[in-house]
Protein backbone atom coordinates (compact mmCIF):
# COMPACT_ATOMS: atom_id res chain seq x y z
CA UNK A 1 0.00 0.00 0.00
CA UNK A 2 3.08 2.27 1.04
CA UNK A 3 4.53 1.40 -2.33
CA UNK A 4 1.41 2.79 -4.24
CA UNK A 5 1.20 5.90 -2.05
CA UNK A 6 4.97 6.43 -2.61
CA UNK A 7 4.71 5.97 -6.22
CA UNK A 8 3.22 9.32 -7.92
CA UNK A 9 3.39 8.14 -11.29
CA UNK A 10 1.00 5.40 -10.11
CA UNK A 11 3.72 3.03 -11.54
CA UNK A 12 3.64 0.06 -9.61
CA UNK A 13 -0.12 -0.20 -9.51
CA UNK A 14 0.46 -0.02 -13.24
CA UNK A 15 3.23 -2.81 -13.49
CA UNK A 16 0.82 -5.03 -11.24
CA UNK A 17 -1.62 -4.54 -13.94
CA UNK A 18 0.85 -5.18 -16.98
CA UNK A 19 2.21 -8.62 -15.13
CA UNK A 20 -1.70 -9.62 -14.34
CA UNK A 21 -2.00 -8.77 -17.98
CA UNK A 22 0.93 -10.69 -19.46
CA UNK A 23 0.21 -13.92 -17.32
CA UNK A 24 -3.55 -13.36 -18.69
CA UNK A 25 -2.35 -13.12 -22.32
CA UNK A 26 0.59 -16.02 -22.10
CA UNK A 27 -2.56 -18.55 -20.74
CA UNK A 28 -4.71 -17.44 -23.26
CA UNK A 29 -1.81 -17.90 -25.73
CA UNK A 30 -1.09 -21.38 -24.32
CA UNK A 31 -5.28 -22.31 -24.65
CA UNK A 32 -5.20 -21.31 -28.01
CA UNK A 33 -2.67 -22.75 -28.71
CA UNK A 34 -3.67 -26.03 -27.28
CA UNK A 35 -6.82 -25.63 -29.55
CA UNK A 36 -4.61 -25.51 -32.27
CA UNK A 37 -2.58 -28.56 -32.09
CA UNK A 38 -5.67 -30.32 -31.29
CA UNK A 39 -7.32 -29.40 -34.41
CA UNK A 40 -4.33 -29.78 -36.63
CA UNK A 41 -2.65 -32.78 -34.65
CA UNK A 42 -4.01 -35.76 -36.17
CA UNK A 43 -3.43 -34.84 -39.50
CA UNK A 44 -0.13 -33.53 -39.19
CA UNK A 45 0.82 -36.68 -37.47
CA UNK A 46 -0.45 -38.76 -40.42
CA UNK A 47 1.34 -36.83 -43.07
CA UNK A 48 4.91 -36.19 -41.06
CA UNK A 49 4.44 -40.20 -40.80
CA UNK A 50 4.53 -40.58 -45.10
CA UNK A 51 7.18 -37.40 -45.25
CA UNK A 52 9.55 -39.07 -42.71
CA UNK A 53 8.39 -42.75 -43.76
CA UNK A 54 9.72 -43.74 -39.81
CA UNK A 55 7.05 -43.90 -37.31
CA UNK A 56 9.95 -44.10 -34.25
CA UNK A 57 10.46 -39.82 -35.73
CA UNK A 58 7.10 -38.60 -35.38
CA UNK A 59 6.86 -37.84 -32.40
CA UNK A 60 10.18 -36.28 -32.00
CA UNK A 61 9.54 -34.13 -35.21
CA UNK A 62 6.36 -32.93 -34.45
CA UNK A 63 7.26 -32.10 -30.91
CA UNK A 64 10.29 -30.03 -32.03
CA UNK A 65 7.61 -28.03 -34.61
CA UNK A 66 5.33 -27.35 -32.21
CA UNK A 67 7.96 -26.11 -29.64
CA UNK A 68 9.52 -23.99 -32.38
CA UNK A 69 5.42 -22.32 -33.58
CA UNK A 70 4.59 -21.88 -30.08
CA UNK A 71 6.72 -18.43 -29.43
CA UNK A 72 5.89 -17.49 -32.64
CA UNK A 73 1.87 -17.76 -32.74
CA UNK A 74 0.61 -14.68 -34.12
CA UNK A 75 -2.42 -13.12 -32.39
CA UNK A 76 -4.75 -14.30 -35.01
CA UNK A 77 -4.78 -16.01 -38.45
CA UNK A 78 -6.93 -14.42 -41.45
CA UNK A 79 -8.55 -17.80 -41.95
CA UNK A 80 -8.12 -21.14 -41.21
CA UNK A 81 -6.10 -21.94 -44.35
CA UNK A 82 -3.80 -19.60 -43.40
CA UNK A 83 -3.77 -20.83 -39.77
CA UNK A 84 -3.29 -24.83 -41.39
CA UNK A 85 -0.46 -23.02 -43.42
CA UNK A 86 1.63 -21.20 -40.84
CA UNK A 87 1.81 -24.62 -39.14
CA UNK A 88 2.27 -26.97 -41.58
CA UNK A 89 4.87 -24.90 -42.82
CA UNK A 90 6.67 -24.93 -39.60
CA UNK A 91 6.00 -28.77 -39.28
CA UNK A 92 7.69 -29.83 -43.15
CA UNK A 93 10.53 -27.44 -42.52
CA UNK A 94 11.35 -29.90 -39.24
CA UNK A 95 10.57 -32.39 -41.13
CA UNK A 96 13.18 -31.39 -44.18
CA UNK A 97 15.43 -30.65 -41.49
CA UNK A 98 15.27 -33.97 -39.92
CA UNK A 99 15.69 -35.65 -43.49
CA UNK A 100 18.31 -34.02 -44.20
CA UNK A 101 20.08 -34.70 -40.86
CA UNK A 102 19.45 -38.16 -40.92
CA UNK A 103 20.86 -37.96 -44.65
CA UNK A 104 23.98 -36.89 -43.02
CA UNK A 105 24.40 -39.00 -40.64
CA UNK A 106 22.43 -42.18 -41.01
CA UNK A 107 20.09 -43.34 -38.46
CA UNK A 108 21.64 -46.30 -36.62
CA UNK A 109 18.27 -47.55 -35.73
CA UNK A 110 15.82 -49.21 -38.27
CA UNK A 111 13.86 -46.42 -39.31
CA UNK A 112 14.04 -46.31 -43.18
CA UNK A 113 10.80 -46.45 -44.67
CA UNK A 114 8.63 -48.32 -42.42
CA UNK A 115 5.59 -47.72 -43.68
CA UNK A 116 6.70 -50.50 -46.42
CA UNK A 117 7.07 -53.45 -43.73
CA UNK A 118 3.12 -53.13 -43.01
CA UNK A 119 1.27 -53.78 -46.45
CA UNK A 120 -2.35 -52.81 -45.99
CA UNK A 121 -5.60 -54.19 -47.38
CA UNK A 122 -4.47 -53.19 -51.13
CA UNK A 123 -1.04 -54.44 -50.43
CA UNK A 124 0.09 -54.08 -53.92
CA UNK A 125 -0.94 -50.76 -55.11
CA UNK A 126 -0.33 -49.14 -51.51
CA UNK A 127 3.34 -51.06 -51.11
CA UNK A 128 4.40 -49.68 -54.62
CA UNK A 129 3.07 -46.65 -53.62
CA UNK A 130 5.23 -46.56 -50.63
CA UNK A 131 8.39 -47.43 -51.96
CA UNK A 132 7.93 -45.14 -54.80
CA UNK A 133 7.53 -42.52 -51.63
CA UNK A 134 10.22 -43.39 -50.07
CA UNK A 135 12.37 -43.09 -53.12
CA UNK A 136 11.45 -39.87 -53.92
CA UNK A 137 13.52 -36.95 -53.67
CA UNK A 138 12.67 -35.29 -50.22
CA UNK A 139 11.87 -31.83 -51.86
CA UNK A 140 9.70 -33.74 -54.47
CA UNK A 141 7.82 -36.03 -51.60
CA UNK A 142 7.02 -32.92 -49.71
CA UNK A 143 5.76 -30.95 -52.23
CA UNK A 144 3.34 -34.06 -53.56
CA UNK A 145 2.24 -34.63 -49.82
CA UNK A 146 1.53 -31.04 -49.62
CA UNK A 147 -0.69 -30.81 -52.86
CA UNK A 148 -1.76 -33.97 -53.28
CA UNK A 149 -2.40 -35.61 -49.87
CA UNK A 150 -3.19 -32.26 -47.84
CA UNK A 151 -4.98 -30.02 -50.86
CA UNK A 152 -3.10 -26.72 -50.84
CA UNK A 153 -3.21 -25.78 -54.17
CA UNK A 154 0.62 -24.25 -55.79
CA UNK A 155 0.54 -20.85 -54.24
CA UNK A 156 -0.14 -22.47 -51.23
CA UNK A 157 2.43 -25.02 -51.20
CA UNK A 158 5.37 -22.49 -52.71
CA UNK A 159 5.08 -20.12 -49.66
CA UNK A 160 5.38 -22.95 -47.88
CA UNK A 161 8.29 -24.36 -48.87
CA UNK A 162 9.67 -20.85 -49.81
CA UNK A 163 10.40 -21.98 -53.55
CA UNK A 164 8.62 -20.72 -56.91
CA UNK A 165 5.59 -21.93 -58.25
CA UNK A 166 7.11 -23.01 -61.33
CA UNK A 167 9.41 -25.62 -59.31
CA UNK A 168 6.53 -27.11 -57.45
CA UNK A 169 4.72 -27.29 -60.88
CA UNK A 170 7.68 -29.21 -61.86
CA UNK A 171 7.83 -31.46 -58.44
CA UNK A 172 5.21 -32.46 -58.62
CA UNK A 173 4.90 -33.32 -62.05
CA UNK A 174 8.12 -35.52 -61.92
CA UNK A 175 6.56 -37.04 -58.37
CA UNK A 176 3.34 -37.64 -59.77
CA UNK A 177 4.24 -39.57 -62.78
CA UNK A 178 6.23 -41.96 -60.66
CA UNK A 179 3.69 -42.32 -58.50
CA UNK A 180 0.97 -43.25 -61.18
CA UNK A 181 2.95 -45.40 -63.17
CA UNK A 182 3.55 -47.31 -59.42
CA UNK A 183 0.39 -47.46 -58.42
CA UNK A 184 -0.83 -48.45 -61.96
CA UNK A 185 1.77 -51.26 -61.87
CA UNK A 186 0.46 -52.26 -58.39
CA UNK A 187 -3.22 -52.68 -59.21
CA UNK A 188 -2.11 -54.84 -62.64
CA UNK A 189 -0.08 -57.01 -59.98
CA UNK A 190 -3.42 -57.22 -57.79
CA UNK B 1 -5.98 -38.34 -59.05
CA UNK B 2 -8.02 -39.28 -56.15
CA UNK B 3 -6.69 -42.86 -56.28
CA UNK B 4 -2.92 -41.35 -55.91
CA UNK B 5 -4.96 -39.28 -53.23
CA UNK B 6 -6.42 -42.40 -51.62
CA UNK B 7 -3.61 -44.24 -51.71
CA UNK B 8 -1.66 -41.48 -49.70
CA UNK B 9 -4.33 -41.12 -47.47
CA UNK B 10 -4.15 -45.14 -46.33
CA UNK B 11 -0.14 -44.48 -45.71
CA UNK B 12 -0.56 -41.47 -43.51
CA UNK B 13 -3.47 -43.12 -41.88
CA UNK B 14 -0.93 -45.80 -40.40
CA UNK B 15 0.91 -43.24 -38.64
CA UNK B 16 1.68 -44.19 -35.08
CA UNK B 17 -0.76 -42.80 -32.14
CA UNK B 18 1.44 -40.03 -30.16
CA UNK B 19 3.48 -41.55 -27.04
CA UNK B 20 2.75 -41.34 -23.51
CA UNK B 21 2.88 -37.92 -22.04
CA UNK B 22 3.66 -36.38 -25.43
CA UNK B 23 1.94 -32.81 -24.08
CA UNK B 24 3.39 -32.96 -20.65
CA UNK B 25 6.51 -33.03 -22.41
CA UNK B 26 5.98 -30.70 -25.38
CA UNK B 27 5.39 -27.51 -22.58
CA UNK B 28 8.66 -28.95 -20.73
CA UNK B 29 10.35 -28.56 -23.81
CA UNK B 30 8.50 -24.95 -24.73
CA UNK B 31 9.80 -24.08 -20.78
CA UNK B 32 12.87 -25.12 -21.77
CA UNK B 33 13.18 -23.17 -25.10
CA UNK B 34 11.98 -20.00 -23.62
CA UNK B 35 14.70 -20.19 -20.72
CA UNK B 36 17.68 -20.92 -23.35
CA UNK B 37 16.28 -17.99 -25.23
CA UNK B 38 16.06 -15.76 -22.11
CA UNK B 39 19.64 -16.63 -20.98
CA UNK B 40 20.86 -15.84 -23.88
CA UNK B 41 19.28 -12.84 -24.66
CA UNK B 42 20.34 -11.51 -20.79
CA UNK B 43 24.02 -12.80 -21.49
CA UNK B 44 24.00 -11.11 -24.95
CA UNK B 45 22.48 -7.80 -23.43
CA UNK B 46 24.51 -7.69 -19.81
CA UNK B 47 28.10 -8.47 -22.07
CA UNK B 48 27.03 -5.66 -24.97
CA UNK B 49 26.82 -3.64 -21.65
CA UNK B 50 29.91 -4.84 -19.86
CA UNK B 51 31.74 -4.98 -23.31
CA UNK B 52 31.12 -1.09 -23.80
CA UNK B 53 32.61 -0.20 -20.31
CA UNK B 54 35.56 -2.90 -20.04
CA UNK B 55 36.54 -5.36 -22.32
CA UNK B 56 37.97 -7.20 -19.24
CA UNK B 57 34.87 -6.96 -17.33
CA UNK B 58 32.65 -8.85 -20.14
CA UNK B 59 34.14 -12.40 -19.44
CA UNK B 60 33.22 -12.12 -15.54
CA UNK B 61 29.42 -11.17 -16.57
CA UNK B 62 29.74 -14.13 -18.81
CA UNK B 63 30.64 -16.70 -16.63
CA UNK B 64 28.35 -14.95 -14.05
CA UNK B 65 24.97 -16.90 -15.42
CA UNK B 66 23.51 -20.30 -15.31
CA UNK B 67 24.42 -21.73 -18.31
CA UNK B 68 22.58 -25.15 -17.43
CA UNK B 69 19.29 -23.12 -17.65
CA UNK B 70 16.73 -24.40 -19.74
CA UNK B 71 18.85 -26.85 -21.80
CA UNK B 72 17.99 -30.03 -23.13
CA UNK B 73 20.66 -32.52 -23.10
CA UNK B 74 20.57 -35.14 -25.98
CA UNK B 75 22.90 -37.91 -26.35
CA UNK B 76 23.54 -41.23 -27.50
CA UNK B 77 26.43 -43.29 -26.31
CA UNK B 78 27.40 -46.41 -28.00
CA UNK B 79 29.58 -49.20 -26.08
CA UNK B 80 30.61 -52.69 -27.03
CA UNK B 81 29.88 -55.23 -24.67
CA UNK B 82 32.61 -57.63 -24.29
CA UNK B 83 32.64 -61.03 -22.34
CA UNK B 84 34.63 -63.82 -22.44
CA UNK B 85 31.25 -65.98 -21.45
CA UNK B 86 28.28 -66.40 -24.52
CA UNK B 87 26.31 -64.01 -22.89
CA UNK B 88 27.26 -60.29 -21.72
CA UNK B 89 24.77 -58.06 -19.84
CA UNK B 90 23.94 -54.64 -18.66
CA UNK B 91 21.58 -53.19 -15.75
CA UNK B 92 19.25 -50.61 -15.82
CA UNK B 93 18.25 -48.45 -12.85
CA UNK B 94 15.63 -46.09 -12.09
CA UNK B 95 14.29 -44.73 -8.63
CA UNK B 96 12.14 -41.74 -8.05
CA UNK B 97 12.46 -38.72 -5.77
CA UNK B 98 11.57 -40.23 -1.56
CA UNK B 99 10.86 -38.34 1.30
CA UNK B 100 14.50 -37.59 3.32
CA UNK B 101 15.15 -40.35 6.21
CA UNK B 102 16.96 -39.59 9.78
CA UNK B 103 19.66 -41.77 9.88
CA UNK B 104 21.92 -41.19 12.55
CA UNK B 105 22.21 -37.43 13.65
CA UNK B 106 21.64 -36.04 9.89
CA UNK B 107 19.41 -36.77 7.00
CA UNK B 108 19.84 -38.55 3.77
CA UNK B 109 17.75 -37.90 1.01
CA UNK B 110 17.12 -40.24 -2.06
CA UNK B 111 16.62 -37.77 -5.18
CA UNK B 112 15.72 -40.03 -7.47
CA UNK B 113 17.59 -41.20 -10.60
CA UNK B 114 17.95 -43.42 -13.72
CA UNK B 115 21.14 -44.82 -15.15
CA UNK B 116 22.29 -47.63 -17.01
CA UNK B 117 25.69 -49.44 -16.58
CA UNK B 118 27.30 -52.98 -16.79
CA UNK B 119 28.79 -54.47 -13.69
CA UNK B 120 31.74 -56.17 -15.16
CA UNK B 121 31.56 -57.93 -11.34
CA UNK B 122 28.33 -59.78 -11.88
CA UNK B 123 30.14 -62.32 -14.24
CA UNK B 124 33.54 -63.33 -13.87
CA UNK B 125 35.47 -62.52 -16.69
CA UNK B 126 33.92 -59.63 -18.24
CA UNK B 127 36.41 -57.69 -19.42
CA UNK B 128 35.07 -54.21 -18.65
CA UNK B 129 33.62 -52.85 -16.01
CA UNK B 130 31.31 -49.21 -16.98
CA UNK B 131 29.44 -47.95 -13.97
CA UNK B 132 27.73 -46.10 -14.13
CA UNK B 133 27.79 -45.39 -18.37
CA UNK B 134 24.59 -42.75 -18.90
CA UNK B 135 22.32 -41.77 -16.10
CA UNK B 136 20.68 -38.66 -14.76
CA UNK B 137 19.98 -37.47 -11.44
CA UNK B 138 17.88 -34.65 -10.05
CA UNK B 139 20.90 -32.25 -8.87
CA UNK B 140 22.27 -29.42 -10.25
CA UNK B 141 23.99 -30.60 -13.67
CA UNK B 142 22.94 -34.19 -12.81
CA UNK B 143 23.16 -35.56 -16.11
CA UNK B 144 26.10 -37.70 -16.66
CA UNK B 145 27.84 -39.98 -19.93
CA UNK B 146 30.91 -41.89 -19.35
CA UNK B 147 33.05 -40.67 -22.42
CA UNK B 148 36.18 -43.19 -21.39
CA UNK B 149 34.66 -46.13 -22.38
CA UNK B 150 31.70 -45.92 -24.10
CA UNK B 151 32.27 -43.52 -27.51
CA UNK B 152 29.58 -40.83 -28.27
CA UNK B 153 27.75 -41.28 -31.65
CA UNK B 154 26.22 -39.46 -34.01
CA UNK B 155 23.90 -41.67 -34.69
CA UNK B 156 20.54 -41.15 -32.64
CA UNK B 157 18.44 -44.26 -31.86
CA UNK B 158 14.87 -43.23 -31.31
CA UNK B 159 13.22 -42.44 -28.49
CA UNK B 160 10.28 -44.53 -28.28
CA UNK B 161 8.57 -47.74 -26.57
CA UNK B 162 8.93 -49.90 -30.07
CA UNK B 163 6.46 -52.44 -29.12
CA UNK B 164 8.30 -53.52 -25.94
CA UNK B 165 5.81 -54.39 -23.56
CA UNK B 166 5.54 -52.36 -20.09
CA UNK B 167 6.87 -52.71 -16.86
CA UNK B 168 4.29 -50.29 -14.92
CA UNK B 169 4.42 -47.07 -13.99
CA UNK B 170 6.26 -46.33 -10.92
CA UNK B 171 5.47 -43.74 -8.74
CA UNK B 172 5.00 -43.23 -4.61
CA UNK B 173 2.18 -45.89 -5.02
CA UNK B 174 4.40 -48.38 -3.46
CA UNK B 175 6.08 -49.20 -6.76
CA UNK B 176 9.48 -46.69 -6.51
CA UNK B 177 12.29 -48.78 -7.54
CA UNK B 178 13.25 -49.92 -11.10
CA UNK B 179 16.31 -52.28 -11.35
CA UNK B 180 16.67 -54.79 -13.94
CA UNK B 181 19.61 -56.86 -15.81
CA UNK B 182 19.24 -57.40 -19.32
CA UNK B 183 21.44 -60.15 -21.33
CA UNK B 184 22.49 -59.68 -24.47
CA UNK B 185 24.63 -61.14 -26.62
CA UNK B 186 28.66 -61.30 -26.42
CA UNK B 187 30.21 -58.22 -28.16
CA UNK B 188 26.70 -56.66 -28.95
CA UNK B 189 26.91 -52.82 -29.67
CA UNK B 190 24.91 -51.62 -27.04
CA UNK B 191 23.24 -47.84 -28.01
CA UNK B 192 22.03 -46.05 -25.19
CA UNK B 193 20.03 -41.95 -25.87
CA UNK B 194 19.48 -40.24 -23.08
CA UNK B 195 17.81 -37.08 -23.39
CA UNK B 196 17.22 -34.83 -20.55
CA UNK B 197 15.77 -31.57 -20.18
CA UNK B 198 16.97 -29.78 -17.06
CA UNK B 199 14.76 -27.41 -15.08
CA UNK B 200 15.25 -23.00 -14.77
CA UNK B 201 17.70 -24.22 -11.71
CA UNK B 202 19.95 -27.27 -14.01
CA UNK B 203 18.80 -29.97 -12.73
CA UNK B 204 16.82 -32.50 -14.58
CA UNK B 205 13.29 -32.21 -14.70
CA UNK B 206 12.54 -35.01 -17.15
CA UNK B 207 14.51 -37.63 -18.70
CA UNK B 208 14.16 -40.08 -21.45
CA UNK B 209 16.39 -43.05 -21.93
CA UNK B 210 16.36 -45.47 -24.82
CA UNK B 211 18.05 -48.75 -25.42
CA UNK B 212 18.91 -50.67 -28.48
CA UNK B 213 21.71 -53.53 -28.76
CA UNK B 214 22.57 -55.53 -32.15
CA UNK B 215 23.38 -55.34 -35.88
CA UNK B 216 20.13 -54.20 -36.82
CA UNK B 217 19.25 -52.51 -33.41
CA UNK B 218 16.69 -53.52 -31.88
CA UNK B 219 14.67 -52.03 -28.63
CA UNK B 220 15.53 -53.39 -25.36
CA UNK B 221 14.69 -50.78 -22.71
CA UNK B 222 13.09 -47.42 -22.61
CA UNK B 223 12.44 -45.27 -19.92
CA UNK B 224 10.36 -41.93 -19.19
CA UNK B 225 11.30 -40.58 -15.92
CA UNK B 226 10.41 -37.58 -13.70
CA UNK B 227 12.13 -37.28 -10.22
CA UNK B 228 8.34 -38.21 -8.65
CA UNK B 229 7.10 -40.74 -11.71
CA UNK B 230 8.72 -42.97 -13.86
CA UNK B 231 7.25 -45.54 -16.73
CA UNK B 232 9.71 -48.53 -18.08
CA UNK B 233 9.57 -50.75 -21.08
CA UNK B 234 11.40 -53.41 -21.09
CA UNK B 235 12.08 -56.48 -23.65
CA UNK B 236 11.88 -60.24 -22.05
CA UNK B 237 15.75 -60.51 -22.13
CA UNK B 238 15.57 -58.22 -18.73
CA UNK B 239 14.89 -59.81 -15.33
CA UNK B 240 14.29 -58.16 -12.23
CA UNK B 241 17.97 -58.19 -10.23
Amino acid sequence: MEAVVNDAWGLTAGTAAFERARALEAVSARRRFEGLVARHSPRLRGVAFAMLGAADAVDDVLQDSFARAYPKLPRRFESERHEAAWLYKIVFRCCLNELRRRRRRPEVSVLATEYLSEPTDEPGADFAVASVLADLPIEQRAVVLLVDLVGFDYEATARILRIPRGTVASRLNAARTRLRVALEEGETDV
Amino acid sequence: MSDLHDALERIASDAPPAREGFSHELWQVVQARKCRTQFRLRSAMVGFIALGITAGGAAGVFASGDANAGTIVDKTISCRLSSTLTSASFRIDADIKEPPERVGGGFTEQPGDVWVGTDGLMYAGASKLLTPTVGAKPVRSGSYFDETVCGISRSRIALSRAGLPSLGVFSDAGNTQLSDTCSVASNTVLSVRLRVILSKGGTPASAQLAIRGGKRPHPLVFVTWTPTRFTAYAAAACVHS
